[in-house]
């Protein structure tokens, strides 16, 4: 009897797990970008690095090209899937730009196997909806800063990346980290096998600019920053960014540019800074919901960023990030990427005739606060 | 046999939804109140703190508090205290960083937009300036600047020494600019900007490094025209003013 009881409580239980499972697998399923007649070509990252092809890390590159000769720039969206404005900025820009000289590659999900998972025993939530102006609604993932397990395991004891970053002890996690691997190694672990492709692109494409984009917990050091790789005999590439962060000044919006840290190996500024001929460049926006100190974890707290804890935090005078009180919405953090970019681009157009590059279709910051995400994002099937 | 199956069944039930584990919306994982952290280090108006942001030697303290009184404002964006000699900054200009921190490339970028005649080299040496008449030299030390620069902060000083004995010599015409608000103060950063202010006939000043009043007392005292600006970007407003044509 003991036993049919059992049974009874496992089928239950079992019930359950079907259910929690089928939500858990709609994560592998890619949110839909909407079809932007600008987009000359949609390749996939295992062109770069064929070790990738046929596994769930091989990922989407959007081919912007203007036809006008220029230079190149690549725009790193989903590098860690949970800082949500930079894969919604990629998407954004991938759905709206016109590259009006040289040519523009992006990567909306460059660790698109991150968006596949969640962490657990964080809080997080898997999905978050934006309504658009014309009703419909679309769904995005949050995903997790990390390959999913699933996809690489297990984690090493230790690990000596390309770039002579040494994983150990409670870093080796970091194995799953796309920011952690450059400049990659093609016959590495599937994660590096990314960072190889990014690596590849850049050096088959001729990329002279990459931006990276990112988030930050509020505690980070560095939020509204660019870091900028300054090659020993280019301190030209700091002067970009300068130019860069005093325009998007001129718009009141705080930004600031720092030089990438000596010792960031690994991370995209620093490894293929070292290791390419392009220029590169990694932004941070400030995330509530990634941070140990926020509060209820729903789509407000993502998609409208406010987080009194923070708020309280910043004028005790704990953080010292300018969190503002009414809470920093992802349009906002969305639309600084994408000026960010802009600006970026002008001012190495203006350093580099030769090399320039262009692109249109979202407008200036406060176009896009004005449009709303409604607007900028693109109604889907 | 039936209780070895049901055993292996429930472990794989555990693993199923420890895999499983979706955030919902009504979670209240890793909330903490606000009454946690609320009032230990309560800054009372008209204070302000100093934080850090990883320069080379700033340490941060949230407990401790100045009394300081900003002049500039979002409105009222640049102070000038004292009587600016326009006439005594000829171009061509040369412009240079001591302590690598970041605030030379916007001095570059903001001579660059207002059409300046000037060269702009972050290490530059003293034989580099010896033509010039005017420097202007952005004060501040940055350890990722040093760093990237490949520079050590012994030798970092060692060549700004060098330039200010080539400048004592040229007789050439100092502007101290200091742009990088509070993160650019410190032990290095403060022996950069008083190495400089020595010899400077106006400085620049982002005001929030005024905190402790340092550099508003200096000028003061040697009777020297500073400049306080709210932002970085006050800057491109007030070199407009003394270089633009």
């Amino acid at each position: 009897m003991s036993y049919i009881k059992n049974i009874i409580v496992i089928a239950v239980a079992l019930l359950f797990a079907v259910f929690a499972s089928v939500d858990f697998l709609a994560m592998r399923k890619a949110e839909p970008i909407a079809d932007n007649p600008n987009v000359t070509e949609i390749r996939m990252l295992s062109e770069y690095c064929s070790g990738l092809k046929g596994t769930n890390l091989d990922t989407e590159v959007y081919v912007l090209d203007s036809g006008v000769p220029g230079g190149a720039m690549l725009i790193l969206g989903g590098t860690h899937p949970n800082e949500t404005a930079s894969p919604v900025a990629a998407i954004a820009m991938a759905e709206n730009f016109k590259c009006t000289k040289g040519r523009l590659f992006i990567i909306p999900w460059t660790n698109k196997s991150g968006f596949t998972h969640t962490s657990p025993l964080d809080g997080m939530q898997d999905f978050f909806d934006i309504t658009l102006d014309d009703g419909s609604v679309r769904t995005f993932r949050v995903g997790n800063r990390l390959t999913n397990p699933v996809d690489q395991w297990p984690d090493y004891t230790y690990y000596m990346g390309s770039s002579g970053r040494q994983l150990v002890g409670t870093e080796i996690a970091e194995i799953r980290n796309v920011d952690r691997l450059y400049y990659g190694n093609e016959n590495g672990v599937l994660t590096e096998m990314v960072c190889a492709g990014v690596f590849n692109l850049i050096n088959r494409e001729g990329i002279n600019l990459t931006m990276d984009m990112h988030e930050g917990s509020p505690e980070f050091l560095y939020l509204d920053c660019t870091m900028v790789n300054m090659k020993a005999d280019n301190q030209t590439a700091m002067s970009i960014a300068q130019s860069m962060a005093l325009d998007m000044q001129f718009d009141d919006l705080d930004m600031r540019a720092e030089y990438s840290g000596v010792k960031s190996y690994g991370l995209s500024h620093r490894s293929l800074g070292d290791n390419t001929a392009s220029m590169m460049t990694l932004m941070e926006t400030y995330n509530p919901s990634m941070g140990p100190l926020h509060g209820k974890m729903d789509d407000d707290l993502i998609v409208n960023g406010n987080e009194p804890n923070y708020y309280q935090a910043h004028l005790d005078g704990y953080i010292y990030f300018d969190v503002p009180e009414n809470g920093y919405p992802l349009v906002q953090r969305v639309a600084r990427h994408v000026v960010c970019v802009t600006y970026l681009a002008r001012a190495y157009s203006e350093t580099y005739p030769d090399k320039a590059i262009a692109f249109e279709g979202l407008g200036g910051y406060s176009d896009m606060i004005n449009a709303g995400l409604g607007k900028i994002l693109k109604p889907v099937e | 046999m039936k209780k070895a199956l049901i055993f292996v069944l429930a472990i794989a039930i555990v693993f199923i939804f420890a895999s499983c584990s979706k955030g919902s919306s009504s979670a209240p994982a890793a909330s903490a109140p606000a009454t946690t952290i609320s009032t230990a280090a309560a800054a009372p108006a008209a204070t302000t703190t100093t934080p850090s942001t990883g320069t080379v030697d700033t340490e941060y303290d949230p407990n401790k508090t100045v009394d300081f009184q900003q002049q500039t404002s979002e409105e009222v964006r640049v102070v000038t205290i004292g009587t600016v000699n326009k006439s005594l900054y000829s171009q061509p200009v040369f412009v240079t960083s001591f302590g690598q921190s970041t605030d030379a490339a916007m001095l570059d970028t903001v001579m660059k937009r207002i059409g300046v005649d000037y060269v702009y080299n972050a290490t530059a040496t003293a034989d580099a300036l010896k033509n010039y008449k005017t420097v202007v030299i952005a004060v501040g030390a940055s350890t990722k600047g040093l760093g990237a620069a490949g520079i050590s902060e012994a030798e970092e000083t060692a060549r700004a020494k060098a330039i200010m004995q080539a400048i004592n010599e040229s007789g050439a015409e100092v502007i101290c600019c200091h742009i990088g608000g509070s993160a650019r103060r410190g032990t290095l950063s403060d022996e950069y900007a008083d190495m400089v202010m020595a010899k400077a006939s106006y400085i620049v000043l982002k005001e929030d490094a005024n905190f402790d009043y340092k550099f508003t007392k200096y000028a003061e005292e040697h009777n020297l025209p500073i400049s306080l600006i709210y932002a970085t970007k006050d800057a491109l407003t007030v070199f407009t003013d003394v270089f633009g044509k």
